[in-house]
């Protein structure tokens, strides 16, 4: 390693040890944008990691201060448990904004390995269909189960956590919509803003036409080919109205390491397991 | 019985989970949240937002690469980063000391002891000059910024700053190195 790489590699422990003590001011956040691309999250977590161990180590030391959790903190606490798991199981209804955020019972989750286990790969369908900037085409192979979307009614928290995750995440990346081909003239507006640290993002959508979910819904695919051939399933969501912005959380249900592209088809009501497209709006991630 | 960890069985949709998580490692977060915001209305709300954290990534976890202790003080730690930027570290509404009427709470203590991981960083920390421990203390655990642990040391702000990174980095080449000696071991 050559002096300047040695002395870039020590500025940049400084950053994530700053970091990992009372995080970072917005200076510091920029530096943080050069760290190599092939530092994985995991090692750019391992200061924070050392840092949790060292505060742990302390409060061991500190035996007198480990005390009980109050009951009425309890208590909220197993309330809010109640809220997360309803709204992750909620139902889709029309006129609200979705949130892509399944939470699967334990069994579903068991019936759901075995299955993809099982499945062999020739159910597979290719899923061939989009370009976008330079005429990109990616064979997509959907091999998903068929997570379903909820509802959460529109808040402006949803707009705020997009908003402070754009701000706050140092590797959150913001892609705006394009029409493809297949869907010309609707004037599509929004972005998708995602970070590959949190494995969280947002779409934020204007102009999608409303869907009647009786009849079908949109769905979202998550391209990665760093990852596997096929794109990951974002789950699927209605759009309420013809009027005003939609934004909806994606919870991703598979890893995803460096997102190519974000993709919407409309599907049958529930979503499809394995989508023959075509691909209404893209976001292609610049490379 | 299960073999799933705890954090696994959440992410598998198993409600009673939570609760065990919240047996498991409630008073841990409380406590950490406690000294590091230094007040017990932040840290309610702290705690709550981790707890919420926590379940969201517990998809994430992988016992191959960490601990559930480990990748629970982890997103504890982030969490508890983002409110003190965010609020500043408060007077505290209530003595914590006070509060030390309550009785100690042994599991913690106890599942402490269980972790090889903090048993080592502990052995590190207790290899350290006392004032560069209290340093690490003030800024890790107990949440003070580099100002103010510079002006209650009455040391420079850049000598604060430093022994905190190298604090950090001693921690982290030790652990490393204990991990190689015990790979080596396997071999």
């Amino acid at each position: 390693m050559s002096e300047t790489e040695e002395n870039s590699v020590d500025r940049l422990l400084e950053i994530l040890a700053d970091e990992a003590a009372f995080g970072l001011g917005a200076d510091q956040e920029h530096l943080l944008k050069s760290i190599p691309d092939d530092l994985s999250p995991a090692e750019r977590d391992e200061m924070m990691k050392i840092a949790g161990l060292t505060q742990l180590s302390f409060l061991k030391i500190d035996a007198q201060a480990c005390q009980e959790m109050p009951e009425h903190l309890r208590e909220k606490i197993l309330t809010k448990a109640d809220e997360f798991f309803a709204r992750q199981l909620a139902k889709s209804n029309a006129g609200k904004v979705v949130e892509l955020n399944e939470f699967r019972t334990a069994n579903e989750a068991k019936k759901l390995n075995e299955s993809q286990q099982q499945a062999p790969r020739s159910n597979i369908n290719t899923w061939i269909g989009w370009s976008v900037a330079a005429a990109l085409l990616i064979a997509l192979v959907v091999n998903q189960s068929d997570f379903r979307g909820t509802l959460e009614t529109p808040a402006s928290s949803i707009a705020q956590q997009r908003v402070e995750l754009l701000n706050e995440t140092r590797d959150a990346i913001q892609v705006p919509w394009r029409e493809t081909a297949d869907f010309q003239g609707a004037g599509i507006d929004g972005d998708v803003v995602w970070s590959n640290s949190t494995q969280q993002g947002f779409l934020r959508l204007a102009g999608l036409p409303a869907n009647d979910p009786t009849i079908s819904q949109y769905q979202l695919w998550i391209v990665d080919p760093d990852r596997d051939a096929n794109p990951v399933d974002g789950g699927v969501f209605d759009v309420a109205s013809n009027d005003g912005e939609t934004i909806i959380r994606i919870d991703a249900k598979l890893n995803v390491k460096s997102p190519a592209a974000f993709a919407v088809t409309r599907e049958k009501p529930g979503g499809v397991v394995v989508s023959a497209g075509p691909l209404l709006i893209v976001a292609a991630v610049k490379s | 019985m299960t073999d799933q960890s705890i954090l696994e069985r959440i992410s598998g949709g198993d409600k009673a989970a939570v609760k065990d998580c919240l047996d498991a490692y409630g008073a841990l977060v409380w406590s950490l949240a406690r000294r590091f915001l230094g007040n017990v209305a932040d840290a309610e709300d702290a705690v709550q937002d981790i707890f919420i954290a926590i379940w969201s990534a517990a998809g994430q976890y992988d016992a191959s690469i960490a601990s559930e202790i480990t990748f629970i003080s982890t997103i504890a730690r982030r969490r508890l980063i983002d409110r003190l930027r965010k609020t500043g570290r408060r007077p505290a509404t209530e003595s914590l000391d006070s509060e030390d009427s309550a009785q100690p709470q042994p599991a913690v203590a106890s599942r402490l002891e269980e972790s090889a991981e903090v048993a080592k960083v502990a052995r590190v920390l207790e290899s350290m000059p006392p004032d560069n421990r209290e340093i690490l203390a003030m800024s890790l655990y107990e949440g003070y910024s580099h100002s103010e642990i510079a002006g209650h040391m009455e040391l420079p702000l850049g000598t604060v700053k430093t022994r905190v990174r190298r604090g950090l980095m001693q921690i982290r080449e030790q652990l490393q190195l204990t991990d190689e000696l015990a790979q080596d071991e396997l071999r």
